[in-house]
Parts: C-alpha cells; structure tokens; sequence
C-alpha cells in the first residue's frame, strides 16, 4: 500500500492530456470547495448597502443632493420619475489566499483519505468563493492580480492546480497594504522560519488566518515494528525507529507542541488558526474558518482593518 | 554414554561436514538485520531524537540467531541419515534367507519377531543382498507353509509387515519341502519353541548353509493355557510354558463370559519345577455358569485362549402346569409361583403340558404335586427321562390322595399325607436336619425357622439310605433321589407351595433347586445324536481373538471332533450350534511346551531390547517445529504487540463464541441462578440503544408499580438476546419490534419455541399503534411477520373487551369513555392449559414509551392517563403470572355490581 502517493511528472505528458487531468482535478477540487461553501453561504458576507462599490446594488428615486451623474437615464425614461443608480457600499481591502506545495502536502496516510495537498486547495478554494460571494476583493498571494468576480475563482483554481508549481512550505513575497490573508499550509517548518515568516507578513497586512492541514498520521504516528522513516522533501532526512509504538506518546506530545507553537505565533500576530486534520469533514472546518470570520468582522464591521 | 554414542551411524556422513558451514552463517545472519519498512512522513523532522522505550537491537537477538542454528543444524544432521542401534552387517554374501514363525506361539512374540525381520531385511537391502521368506506355518487357506522370494528391500519389508501369526501349529515338513533355492545365509526369526519335528527344517538349512536362530529371552518365551487334567472341576486350569523358564515370571489368568467381560482373575507365579501350575478359580455359584473362556491377561495368541464347551448356557426347564394349564400362577399360592422364583435367575423356564415342553428339550422337568396323568404323556416322559432326563417331582394334596398309582417316584411312598401341626396331631412341625454328606445337596446351610408341617412318607426300604439326599428332624427322608437309566428321579416329599411347609419361603428352598438344575442334563449324549456334523460358530485368530469363521470352513463330523488337530482347516474355536458347542484348543492336543536342541554349527541368539530406528524423520520433525516457533517469534516482534493484542483478541473470542456454542451442556451461571431464584421483567434487546433505554426504564416504571400496588416484587429488568440467551426464568417477555428487527438464526427459533412450548408468553408490540384490525401495512409489521415466521404460534384472534387481561388486576374498561385504549391486542382465543395464558400476544400501543415516562402526580388528565397506562401493564403481567384465575366466575356478581356503579 502506498502510503504516499507521488503525482507523476506531469511535464513528461503530452499538453493536453495534461491540460485534461488538471481540468478534471480542478473541477473537483472545485465542486468540494462549492460543496464546503454552500453550506456556509446561506449567511452571505455581504455588505448590504449602498456604497462605493462597482456592482449594482439598487435604483432609487432622485432627491435633491444626489449626484446628477448618477442618474440613470435609461431607468428614468421608462416612468416619469427620475432614477439615480445606487452601487453597493463595498470595502476597499482586498484577500489574498496562499496554499503551500510543498512535497510534503502530497502525504496522505490512507486510501481513503485526501491529501493533505488537496485538502488544503479545497479549503482555499472554498474560502475564495465564500469571499467572492460576500462581494470582498480576493486574489493570489504573491500576485498583484485581484478581482471579485468568478473570472478570478477560475484563475485562482488553475494557479492551484497547476501540478507543476511546487513551491514553498511558508509564504514568500511582500503582502498587499490594507489585505487580509488566508494562509493554508502543513507548517510543518521549525517555529522561529514560521515566526520570523508570520510577523513579517503581519506587519505589512491588516488580518490574517492560518489553516494548518495535517493528516491523522502525522499527529498519531499509527505504525508499528522498526520502521525507517524519510521525510518526503529533497533532503530525504531519515530517522530508524526500532520499536515505533514505543515513541509513539513522545512524538504525539512533540507534534501537538508545534501545533500550539503555531497557534501561539498567530495569535502573537493578532491572526486566527485554525487546525484541520484530513479526515475530518472539510466543511465543519470552514465553518469554524467563517464563524471565527463573521464574529469578528460583525465586531469590528468588515474584515480587521 | 559412550555406549549410547556408539549406536549411532551415519548413513550419510559426508553431509556433516555441512556443520562447518554453520559458523558462516552465524556470522551472515548476525550482519543482516532485518530490513525495517520505509515509510515516508512529513513530519519525519520530529522523529529525530527520540528514544524507543525498549531498546531493541537492530541485530537479530542471540537466541534466535541460535534457534535458527539449530534448525540448520537438525536439517543437516537429519541429511546425514542418522541410526539409532544399527544392525550389524550381515554374515556371508549372497541371498538372504529369512525364515520367520507364524504359529500360535509367535503371537506373544510377534511384535520382535517382525521387528527383527524387518531389520534383517533392511540391512540386507544396504548390502544389496537379496532376500527369501520362509514362514512355519501355512497360512489360513493354505496348506503348507509360504515361500516369497526373491526380494528387495521394499518388497520383503512389506511382507514382513502384512504376515500375521496364525492360531495353529508349525508345519516344520512342509516348510522343508519349500527349499529350493541357493541362499546360503539363512536367519530364523523364531517364537522359541520346538512345535515337534524342528530338526527337519534344521537339517536342511544347514545343508544350505549357515544358520542364525534368532528367539525371545527366555522369560519372553509363549505360554500355554490348557485344562488342568487333574481336576474334575471345569474351572480348574493350568498354565504350562517351556521348562527353560526362569522362576517368577507373574501369569494373570482371566475367566470371562460369553460377552468377554472378566468375571474373575487370579494371579500366579511360575515356577518351571512345577509344571504346568494349576489355576483353581473361585466363582459365585450364581455366575459360574457365565464362564465360557479363560485367557491369560496380556498375553496374545491362541496359546493363551482356553474356550469352554457349551457352559454359557442356561439349563432349559419345563414346569408342567396342573392339568396342562399355562401362565397365570397366582402369586403366593400356587406352587409354580414359587418354583418360577426360585429358578428364573439360573434357567429358562417353559410351562406347559409334557409335550409342550418336551419340544424345547429340557434337560429337567418339574412335576409340583401331579399324580396322574395320560399315558401318552407319561410314556414320553418316562423315555425323556431314561434318555438322560432329569425329573423333579413335589409332593402335595393331590398326590397323597392317588397313591395307589405312583409312577416314576423314587421310592415307594406311603399312602395319605403325614400331617405334623393339624388340630388333631400331637406332634410338632419338623424342622429340617440335615443334607446327605454325600448328596450333592451337601453344604447348603439349614435356617433354623424352617418347619414341615405335612409331608408324603416313604416307605422304608433297604436302600432308602443311599437315596435320601435330606431328612427332618426325625430321620424322614425329605428328598430322595434314584437314577432311572441314564436319568434322574427326584422327589420332594412335601408341597413347592407354603401348603406343607416353609420351605419354599426359604433360601434354602433356592439353593436346593439351583443344586439340582446344575446338575441336571448333560446334552453331550444328545449332542451326539443330532445330525453328526458342528458347524464352526466362533474361531480364533492369530492373537487370539474371537471371530466370525469364514463361509469357506467346513463344518466337522462330531465323532470325530476329539480327534481334530487346529489347523487352517480347523482353526481353534467353539464348533456346533446354538445351544450345543464343543470348543476346539490349542491346549487339546499340545500338552507340554519345549525348546528346541541344535546340533552345533547353529548360531544362536536372542531378541536384544533395541532395535535399528532411523532417527531422520524425528530429526526432521524436531526441525518443522522449532521452524514454527521461529516463524511464530518474528511475527510477534515484527508487528510488536499489536500482533498479540490481536492473538488475545481472538482467542478471547473463541472463548466467547465457544460457550456460546456449548450452552446446551453448560452449567448453569451465576446470572441463571440469579435469574432463576428472582422475578424478573425481561424484553428483548433490539439494537436500537434509544428503544432499549426506554424499554430498561419502562420496565423498571412498572417494576416499581407493581412493587407499589400489588404482592409482586420484580427483581429487576433484564435485556435478552434471543439467540444465545436462556429465556425459561422470565414468565413474560416483552419484544418491542422495531424496523430493524432481523430474522431469528434456527438457533433462536429454537430458543424462542422452546420457550413459549414450555409456558413462557410473549408481548410482540408493533410500537406504531395501528389500531385497525388488521396486523399488516407498517414497516413494524412486517419485521413482526419476519420474526415470527419460522415460529410454531397458535391462530390469534382480536382480544375480546372482556378478556381476562382487562380484569386480572384493575378493571380496564376498553371501548368506553376515560376508559383505556390501547388498540386491538390479538392474543390465543381458547387456550388449552397454560392456565389460560395466550403464549403470544401482539398489540401496537408501544407501551414501553409510556412507562417509560414515568408517573405523574395529581389528578389530571395527562396523569390519569398514564395511570391507566401503567395499570394496563400491571394487569398484563398479573395475567403473565395468575393467568384465568380472575377469569373465574366466581368474582362475576362482585364483578357486575362494581360495573354497576
């Protein structure tokens, strides 16, 4: 039983048939993520009132004070009365998503069980409509690009499944002013890079929100006997363990204290954390993300600005 | 020790030098651990440094590096073929003669004999000699000895194995007559003794070269059981053996039945000065007829078998009725009640005229107080009895009035009966004196309280001594006893009734007539007389076992029988037919055991307690389990203790699953007894926690209830699995059917049926309160119907308002207003026995829920309501347990008046 699953080169397939897997992944990965925010969005994170914003939000009749530019002719010329054309109150900040990929997201621990890689993009993904929904600004960390519309969840959803970038286990590049992040990742890394990582971004944005996605295994170590264990980046570091049950509660207790050390930097960072283990149901985990989201935007009235 | 080392060799010793190699293993097995699995984590970097609890070396752990060193070690060693007390190499060159005995004194010796045969026949096939076989005796169907040859190895050793020993003699000339080929060695695997004629066979083999004689140590030599000519007892034998045997050797003699049951044994010590030793056996006189064999204990052969003629029957016996009449004795009264008692244990008993029960020839016919009879009848009679017949006659009434014409009485008689205690005698009852020394009544003991009180005299006579087997008091013959030809006369001079006297109240009355039915008939005259020929019935076999003869033996002209020697023709066993039997022993014509003389030249030895034993496949085996072992230690370190968390687990499940199995035989629990020795209400587990917690809490509402309202105190409540567990201690079960119900297995049909067959009822609740009257249409229903399917229940009928279950307790009231409601509950309308208790009832008003409500104070409607919710149950489990009691008429009017009110 393979207990961890190596994506296969994909440079070495022909273009389309590439082009194929992805696009059959990512409407998968898509229909969890539509799946895990539905359940979510019968409380849309809409605004709900007329502002500054681009869409359209409602007509209303002309009264003395209002801007004649934004009469709406056409409207007004169906009836006698004249219509102004209202846009939605909409926030100037901006959400930017970042998903690790690094080897180590490729783990999974059993058949049966998504990626820690996949769960993550789900998680993101999911994340990203819930925001596109509630009218917010969403875009790539580490890209300029950003938009509201579903054109950006598409650019967003190929950028994550492009099985060829493989990048980072920590988010690299300068964060957008005024922008909230949704950081989802393993953060399997020592705690000072985390540390020294977080703060940095936190300096430079507004909120934050750490995902940590890990497989059951990596917090219960299920294995028995002597067993070598390599871990699955370049550096192939190897540790031989005789009797793995003996261990076991030793290395439980170290995982869980990186989990807090984690916790406890995002907090330092005024940032949520959120712990997701794979084989739990990626909806009960967003919905922790949005309650968690929606009390502290209805405390502070938009995303932490 | 070094003895011990020196019996062994290597057929193959070149392979040890393959222990040489085992150092290099030791080495190659220690360098390589065993590979660990590789599993790659992520988190791998959180491993680093941690110490496993137990340290356990990434080298094989020593002693399995040393089990498996001995696994290689046995393997090789087994290679090497190694044997244990080899034969030694065989003398001379050429063929290999194997002479071996096969008659019936080889049977104690057989398992030697074959053993060293087969060794012979093994070292010579090392030696790549080939091997004849010379038996001494012929074999059944045969008529002279076999000769097989020549042979392999293989070919002689199966042989060898399919011989068996035979129950008669050697026929040391016609083995003779078989030598006809050149071996020159010749090796005789004998029994040790000399049958008759031995120097024959001797003399021949040593023409042919040399001879090895090869017998038992002479405590090991074959024994001979035979009749002990000296004694005129049947249960006197002897046993004989060869005059070389050592003093001391411990014989058990065995006399057994017809069945092969030991009826007694006696021990004795052989001393070879005295020759053959008597066995004297002291049996009950009750069982003394039962012996038909003796044997010596645990020693085979037809030798040790001594079968006796016809013993094992019982003496036949007619009682001629009065007037020819059959049956019907009247108990206490009639003499023939008496005789019948006294005589069924040791005879069969045929009533019936003469002529009847001359038909089932008798060898003795009892006559209670007839004088007279036809003369066609006592014709027959006087013939039987000079033909060998044995005639006993009472006394009484009948014949001290006809005395004129006495017939066939032993001594004259005098006329008219003697009375000693009538009204008009002075005399006083006689008691009983004393048996005849020489009588054969002689020794039986004489109870004092037995008195005549009447009696036929004899006439005194010259030779009334001589025929007087027992007198009174007053020297007047009691019995008397003369021959008449080669019969028997035998009078009782009193009644077989309490008439005359007591005697038939005694013991001594069954002791006299036991005396003279053993020695009544002797069939072996008769025997003669019939159609000439004995059929074989049992014979036996070379180790002297009893067995059914083959259709090919021929049966043997009786007058010649004693002159017949065992042979294949012949073999030693009980001829004749049913009821006449003559046996035919080994012991009729051997009478005395010798061993052999050689000339010189003959080598001699004897059986050694070893034998050749290849110890290769032992080695092998030793080597498969250890291999187990081996392979049972790494699974277990292998997967750690998971893999014996898992060994436990299963184990602890066949023990669960295993009384669950074996419940019929099983004692019973502590919970059966608990059960058992309290009320409990039970239902039935249906899965559902949810419904079984409001069953466990509705139950226990009602417990309570009752507890309150009336004289039953539950014990408590009990869940039941149907399929495995016992229901017989609960009167009323409660099964609440929920969709999920499945199917009884045939194991709780059975328990279930078992169940409501033996008085147990059942409340089946649907739980969907369909009130309709029809049982069908829910998804409960049907799982109802799924249950109950396979299940033998009687036709059920809408319970009518005015059952008993209405009014077993309080008055329930159905159909009226406030009054209760639970739907149709269909239950057994006429139910025969049980007390009127329908084993079945099925409703739907899922009561369990409201029980399980608990009860409500006050007076409102709700608690009214659940009041009479809680009453209906009270009444359903006073039902369960009174059941129509309170159907009872007599509480009618009482009844009415309330509804009155």
């Amino acid at each position: 039983m393979p207990l961890f699953r190596n994506t296969p080169s994909l440079d070495t397939l022909p273009l389309r048939q590439r082009a194929e897997e992805s696009s059959a992944h990512l409407s998968f990965l898509m229909a969890e993520a539509d799946k895990a925010a539905a359940s979510i969005l019968h409380g849309e994170h809409r605004q709900r009132k007329a502002g500054t914003g681009e869409r359209f939000w409602q007509f209303r009749e002309y009264s003395p004070g209002d801007r004649p530019q934004d009469i709406d002719w056409r409207q007004s010329g169906k009836t006698d009365k004249v219509y102004i054309r209202q846009k939605e109150w909409q926030t100037n900040q901006s959400a930017f998503l970042w998903c690790a990929r690094s080897n180590g997201m490729d783990f999974r621990s059993d058949e049966a069980l998504l990626t820690k890689s996949d769960a993550a993009k789900i998680i993101t993904l999911a994340i990203g409509l819930l925001l596109t929904h509630g009218g917010e600004e969403i875009g790539i960390f580490g890209s300029p690009r950003k938009g509201r519309s579903e054109a950006m969840m598409q650019v967003i959803a190929e950028d994550l499944v492009d099985p060829k970038r493989k990048g980072p286990s920590l988010p690299v590049g300068e964060a957008a002013r005024h922008s909230s992040l949704f950081l989802t990742g393993d953060f399997l890394d020592p705690l000072e890079e985390i540390s020294a990582n977080f703060k940095s971004l936190a300096a430079q944005s507004d909120s934050g929100f750490v995902i940590q996605v890990l497989d059951p295994a990596e917090i219960n170590l299920p294995y028995g006997g002597r067993v070598l264990f390599e871990t699955p980046e370049e550096s192939k570091q190897r540790e031989l363990i005789n009797n793995v049950a003996s261990i076991r509660t030793e290395y439980n207790k170290r995982i869980i204290a990186h989990i807090d050390g984690v916790r406890k930097i995002a907090h330092e960072c005024e940032w949520h954390h959120v712990l997701h283990s794979t084989d739990r149901n990626i909806a009960d985990t967003l919905l922790d993300v949005w309650t968690t989201l929606t009390i502290h935007t209805s405390r502070t009235g938009v995303l932490r600005r | 020790m070094m003895g011990l080392l020196s019996n062994f060799v290597f057929l193959n010793p070149l392979i040890l030098w393959g222990l040489a190699v085992l150092p290099a293993l030791w080495l190659l097995l220690r360098i390589t651990p065993p590979a660990p699995k590789l599993i790659v984590l992520p988190t791998t970097r959180f491993l680093a440094g941690l110490i496993p609890e137990q340290q356990t070396s990434s080298h094989t752990p020593w002693w399995i590096l040393l089990l498996r060193m001995l696994i290689a070690a046995l393997v090789i060693l087994a290679l090497a073929r190694p044997v244990y007390n080899p034969a030694e190499g065989l003398a001379g060159a050429g063929p290999v003669r194997i002479v071996i005995d096969n008659s019936w004194p080889s049977a104690g010796v057989w398992d030697a004999e074959t053993r060293a045969a087969i060794d012979l026949a093994a070292q010579a096939g090392r030696e790549k000699r080939e091997i004849y076989i010379l038996t001494t005796a012929p074999s059944s169907g045969e008529n002279k000895p076999q000769k097989f040859g020549p042979l392999a190895a293989g070919q002689a050793d199966a042989i060898l194995k399919g011989l068996t020993p035979q129950p008669w003699g050697a026929d040391y000339k016609g083995a003779a007559a078989l030598i006809d080929d050149d071996a020159s060695e010749t090796f005789w695997v004998a029994h040790g003794l000399d049958e008759g004629g031995i120097g024959e066979l001797v003399n021949v083999l040593q023409k042919k070269g040399n001879l090895t004689y090869l017998a038992p140590a002479p405590e090991h030599l074959p024994l001979l059981l035979m009749k002990d000519e000296e004694a005129t007892d049947d249960l006197q034998v002897a046993v004989t053996a060869a005059n070389t045997l050592p003093a001391g050797r411990p014989v058990n003699v065995q006399a057994l039945n017809a069945d092969g049951s030991i009826l007694d044994q006696k021990s004795i010590t052989l001393d070879p000065k005295t020759l053959p030793a008597p066995v004297k056996f002291d049996i009950p006189e009750i069982v003394r007829g039962d012996v038909s064999s003796f044997r010596i204990g645990g020693h085979e052969g037809a030798g040790g078998v001594l079968l006796l003629n016809e013993s094992t029957k019982k003496r036949t016996v007619g009682l001629v009725g009065p007037g020819g009449e059959t049956e019907d004795t009247k108990p206490f009264i009639e003499a023939r009640y008496y005789l019948k008692r006294a005589l069924e244990p040791y005879a069969e008993l045929y009533q019936g005229t003469i002529k009847d029960i001359l038909k089932h020839s008798p060898s003795m016919i009892i006559l209670p107080d007839i004088a007279a009879m036809g003369a066609d009848d006592l014709g027959a009679l006087e013939k039987w009895v000079k033909g060998g017949g044995l005639l006993l006659r009472f006394a009484g009434p009948t014949m001290a009035q006809n005395q004129g014409e006495a017939f066939l009485v032993p001594v004259p008689l005098r006329n008219g009966g003697r009375s000693m205690d009538g009204s008009m005698t002075w005399e006083q009852p006689a008691k009983l004196k004393n048996f005849t020394e020489t009588g054969p009544l002689a020794g039986i003991e004489i109870h004092e309280d037995v008195a005549v009180r009447q009696q036929i005299l004899a006439e005194p006579s010259p030779d009334i001594d001589e025929k007087t087997w027992a007198r009174l008091e007053d020297g007047t013959p009691l019995i008397t006893a003369a021959p008449l030809e080669k019969g028997l006369l035998v009078m009782v001079h009193t009644t077989a009734s309490p008439d005359w006297s007591d005697l038939p109240l005694s013991g001594v009355f069954v002791d006299i007539l036991h005396r003279i039915v053993n020695i009544s008939g002797n069939p072996r005259g008769a025997i003669e007389k019939t159609d000439g020929f004995l059929q074989p019935v049992w014979v036996l076999d070379g180790f002297g076992a009893l067995k059914k003869p083959p259709a090919t033996l021929a049966p043997v002209a009786a007058n010649e029988f004693s002159k017949i020697i065992p042979g294949p023709e012949h073999p030693p066993g009980l001829y004749g037919k049913e009821g006449f039997q003559r046996s035919l022993n080994i012991s009729d014509h051997v009478k005395k055991l010798s061993v052999p003389t050689f000339p010189m030249g003959v080598a001699q030895k004897n059986y050694g307690a070893d034998y050749e034993r290849d110890l290769m496949p032992y080695l092998l085996y030793a080597a498969l389990i250890l291999l187990l072992a081996d392979w049972i230690l790494m699974t277990v370190l292998m997967s750690g203790f998971r893999a014996i968390t898992k060994f436990a687990a299963i184990a602890l499940l066949f023990c669960i699953i295993q009384p669950a199995y074996a419940q019929d035989e099983a004692p019973p629990t502590a919970k059966d007894v608990e059960y058992a020795d309290g009320f409990y209400l039970a239902y039935i587990k249906s899965g559902d926690p949810a419904l079984d917690a409001a069953c466990q809490e509705g139950l226990a509402n009602l417990a309570e209830i009752l507890r309150q309202r009336t004289s039953i105190e539950p014990s408590g409540v009990v869940g039941l699995d149907p399929e495995y567990d016992e229901l017989v201690f609960f009167p009323l079960i409660y099964w609440p059917i929920s969709p999920a119900q499945t199917p009884l297995s045939d194991n709780g049909i059975k328990n279930v049926q078992n169940y409501l067959d033996h008085g147990g009822t059942i409340l089946f609740d649907t739980r969907d309160r369909s009130y309709g009257t029809a049982l069908t249409g829910s998804a409960n229903t049907t799982a109802l119907r799924n249950v109950t399917a396979s299940l033998n229940i009687p036709p059920l009928e809408p319970m009518p308002d005015d059952h008993v279950l209405n009014r077993s307790f309080y008055l329930l009231n159905p159909g009226h207003t406030n009054g209760y409601e639970a739907g149709t509950i269909w239950a057994e309308p006429r139910v025969n026995g049980r007390d009127g208790v329908s084993p079945v009832l099925i409703g739907s008003h899922d009561w369990v829920s409201y029980w399980a409500q608990g009860e409500r104070g006050g007076m409102s409607a709700g608690a009214r309501e659940q009041d009479l919710e809680y009453r209906f149950g009270v009444n359903l489990v006073m039902y369960a347990l009174t059941g129509n009691y309170k159907a009872d008429q007599v509480h009618i009017p009482h009844i009415l008046q309330r509804l009155g009110q």
